[in-house]
């Protein structure tokens, strides 16, 4: 059964929210995209704190909202539980009377949750005793024991340290009576801890797929460059494209209009001299700055085509790449692939 | 430019009283407010003089005159006050008031006698002792159960004429003067009373208290329900 | 920070116009005297009247004023500024002019109190009730300015929070707006108790002037003034004290939002 199933439109000043959205129960849900993509205005869409405009929304097989029925169920009577970015924690209430504000939680619960999120010396603390790390799980804490069958956390890991991240997640590794959607910026949180990354821009889902896949087959330029992958802005005529700079590109499918062309950096080849071979497009380039990452090290590369290649640090030292070194870089047409812009 | 114009005019009838001035500044006791214009009309005809005048509470009156406003004339019900404003060097007795037990129009409390007024269960409205009207009141020799004590003669003609109260103790010339007010019963012409006394507060001012015991002015007085007394 | 000069002149003139005239009305008074005066029947009725009147006064305007503040902060209602307009209007109206209204309106022919008079045999003139009424006219506008400004520079969020959670409205206005604005209620209940302490000219034109019931504090001293200037002045002083005990304890704070951020 789906604890989310939404398909409907909502405004945010000027953002137009188009979105189709399904959760199931059990299910971790992670939500990524620029700034002013939407996110925070799905949640408050979620929460019944943004009414939708058209469409509808079901919450746990309930119609929860749905402006051409005239249905709207009102936040207090929704289950949902949720972690703002800025917490929102009462100022004027203890910790305990905060994770214990819910009408709908128990005070065993209550103890339970401030024992599993170390918060039992702040018990009865006021909020601004706590910091950052530390009312991040209040607040975490606040939403479950109202026992949600949604929990929506708005950009959770931020500024936070790494035990209250591993308390927080080890929390809700067990939440399988409910269904998690969590917003964040960081593909690595997302890959890590959800089943699902949903992908929304300029308010309408560009891809809802695993990990894996939104990794290796990105669909649009945000997406491919959450994966680490170089896009380049080009306008297609057929065979060909042109770069702003007015370099010439050989594509490896025809398109025409304005595009962007998404090259992994493994499939940038750097060589000493001029190769030759099959790859079509070769040009001359500048190294400007050398980026280890973990076994491999990003090669920024300035030339007529800015592009950032991945080789091996043994290639790095064969080659001679250091700051301000030429080198030759090519690319087939075949590892290009081409987006509609 | 008219504004200006207006301006400069109104200023120049501020002014005090001086040597060849037509203006004379009459303070007057508020229960002195519906005959005092026709006084004045009456004055500035025979004499040319006109007349600004500045009601208000007696007491209060008397204040401002001791912190040095600048009034002519000072006509109040209260000899005392007189006394007490220091520049006065010419007074006449030129009034007086008899106080009438009033009710609205229609008696709608079927008020017929003096004992009335200590009547608990009606809404009995006088002025208070410190006001000359209240003393005066008082001095009627009548217990009376007030529901309140106004600060003026005015505020319980009001209050008689909007019908929240339903008798009241007033002067004969607000009777005369408010329709919505009517006395009692037929009542009889009697003391004790409040007798109005004119002071003269600068020398050009003496002419008026004159006019004040004419028979001209006398007969205005009488017309407003007031009691004339010879000059003395 | 260092204040420039001319400033902390013209501040050091604008006290000296308000301490004046207090210093004024203090070397006047009768001091020998004072001890007898204080302890005469004139003076402690109208004071406990007046103590009667304003508290009650400050606990009707803030019953009233707060459900009015919240609606008109919180709740969109079409002709809100109309409405907002009407509750200030007794602070620019003259007092006296208030009263009156309020005779019209609740009087014994006034337009509902001729029906209060007939059907309950209920007036309000002449009563000490009327006092009250008269102050809770002119006292409400300071309240619901004050508690409205609160809500109003404050925002919802909090509020928004506690619905997620499963609060619904009277609960989430119990437990987190109320605690909230307990500091601007209090700032707004004292400067309304203030307001109808002084209060003159509606009280003795709706009410009247009848010393234990409608005699307050000011309408014992206007009458003072008029025959016994000792009185005046020691009803003055009792005034006087009775309003810095009043506002001396809202020292750190005069309206709403400078209450310390948490």
């Amino acid at each position: 059964m789906s604890a989310i199933h939404l398909a409907g439109t909502a405004r945010a000043g000027d953002l137009e929210l188009d979105v189709e959205l399904s959760v199931a129960t059990g299910e971790t849900v992670a939500l990524l995209g620029p700034n002013g993509a939407g996110k925070t205005s799905l949640l408050r869409v979620l929460t019944g704190l943004l009414p939708l405009t058209g469409g509808h929304l079901d919450l746990s097989g309930r119609a929860t909202d749905a402006p051409g029925q005239g249905v709207f169920v009102e936040s207090h009577r929704r289950s949902i539980g949720w972690v703002p970015q800025d917490r929102l924690l009462f100022p004027h209430l203890t910790v305990r009377q905060n994770v214990g504000f819910s009408p709908h939680s128990t005070p065993e619960l209550v103890e339970h949750l401030i024992g599993s999120l170390d918060l039992t010396s702040l018990a009865d603390k006021l909020p601004t005793a706590c910091s950052g790390g530390q009312a991040q799980r209040v607040a975490v804490a606040r939403a479950l024991a109202a026992e949600p069958q949604v929990l929506l956390l708005d950009e959770p890991s931020t500024a936070l340290d790494i035990d209250s991240q591993h308390l927080i997640a080890d929390l809700l590794r067990g939440g399988d009576e409910r269904a998690t959607l969590l917003v964040t910026h960081d593909p690595v949180e997302a890959a890590t801890t959800a089943d699902r990354i949903v992908i929304l821009e300029n308010g309408h889902v560009t891809h809802s797929g695993s990990p894996v896949e939104v990794r290796t087959r990105p669909r649009t330029r945000y997406a491919a460059s959450l994966a680490g992958l170089n896009t380049i802005a080009a306008v297609a005529t057929g065979r060909t494209a042109t770069t702003a700079d007015g370099t010439i590109v050989v594509l490896g499918e025809p398109a025409t209009g304005p595009v962007h062309l998404v090259v992994p950096p493994v499939a940038v080849a750097l060589h000493h001299s001029v190769p030759d071979g099959s790859p079509r497009n070769v040009w001359e380039a500048t190294v400007t700055e050398l980026q280890p990452a973990f076994d491999r090290v990003r090669v920024v590369l300035d030339g007529p085509l800015p592009i950032v290649a991945e080789v091996t640090p043994a290639a790095v030292d064969v080659l001679g790449l250091v700051p301000g070194a030429g080198i030759w870089a090519a690319v087939k047409a075949t590892e290009i692939t081409v987006h509609p812009a | 430019m008219r504004g200006l114009l207006l301006a400069v005019l109104m200023a120049s009838t501020l002014s005090c009283g001086g040597p060849g001035d037509d203006d004379l500044t009459v303070f007057a006791a508020s229960s002195l407010t519906d005959v005092l214009p026709d006084l004045a009309e009456a004055f500035q005809e025979q004499t040319g003089t006109t007349i600004t005048t500045v009601f208000g509470g007696s007491n209060h009156l008397a204040a401002q005159l001791n912190d040095g406003a600048a009034a002519d004339v000072f006509l109040t019900a209260d000899v005392r006050l007189l006394e007490q404003v220091t520049t006065v060097n010419r007074s006449v007795s030129f009034a007086s008031n008899r106080l009438v037990v009033a009710v609205p129009e229609g008696n709608p409390a079927g008020v017929s006698s003096l004992a009335d007024l200590s009547r608990p269960d009606l809404r009995v409205v006088v002025c208070d002792e410190a006001v000359p009207c209240g003393a005066s009141t008082s001095e009627m020799g009548v217990t009376i159960e007030a529901d309140s004590r106004e600060i003026s003669v005015r505020a319980v003609l009001s209050r008689l004429a909007m019908g929240e109260a339903d008798v009241g103790v007033v002067y004969a010339t607000d009777v005369t003067a408010e329709p919505g007010v009517e006395p009692a019963w037929n009542q009889l012409e009697s003391c004790p009373c409040v007798t109005y006394t004119a002071g003269a507060r600068t020398y050009w001012a003496l002419p008026f208290l004159t006019f004040l015991a004419s028979p001209p002015a006398q007969e205005i007085l009488a017309g407003h329900g007031f009691s004339t007394r010879t000059p003395g | 920070m260092r204040a420039p000069r001319p400033v902390l002149a013209v501040a050091a003139i604008a006290i000296a116009y308000v301490a004046l005239p207090v210093l004024g009305l203090l070397q006047r008074m009768p001091w020998s005297s004072m001890g007898d005066l204080l302890a005469r029947e004139s003076i402690t009725r109208p004071l406990l009247l007046s103590l009667l009147v304003s508290g009650i006064a400050a606990l009707v305007v803030v019953i009233l004023g707060t459900p009015l503040a919240w609606t008109l902060a919180r709740v969109e209602i079409p002709g809100r500024r109309i409405i907002r307009a009407l509750v200030l209007l007794p602070m620019v109206l003259p007092p006296v002019v208030g009263g009156t209204a309020l005779l019209f309106a609740l009087g014994r022919r006034g337009l509902v109190g001729q029906w209060l008079d007939r059907w309950f045999g209920l007036t309000l003139p002449f009563t000490t009730a009327g006092a009250v009424v008269a102050a809770v006219f002119v006292a409400l506008p300071f309240y619901v300015i004050a508690v409205e400004g609160a809500l109003e520079s404050g925002s919802d969020e909090l509020e928004q929070m506690a619905g997620t959670l499963g609060a619904e409205p009277m609960r989430v206005l119990r437990r987190i707006t109320l605690p909230r604005l307990l500091p601007a209620m209090g700032a707004g209940m004292a400067l309304a108790w203030a307001r109808a302490l002084g209060e003159f000219g509606a009280t003795i034109t709706f009410a009247g002037n009848l010393p234990g019931r409608t005699q307050t504090l000011p309408l014992a001293t206007f009458l003072a003034l008029e025959s016994d200037t000792e009185e005046a002045l020691a009803l003055s002083l009792v005034m006087l004290i009775v309003s810095l005990a009043v506002l001396i304890p809202m020292r750190d704070r005069w309206l709403p939002g400078r209450r310390p951020e948490r």
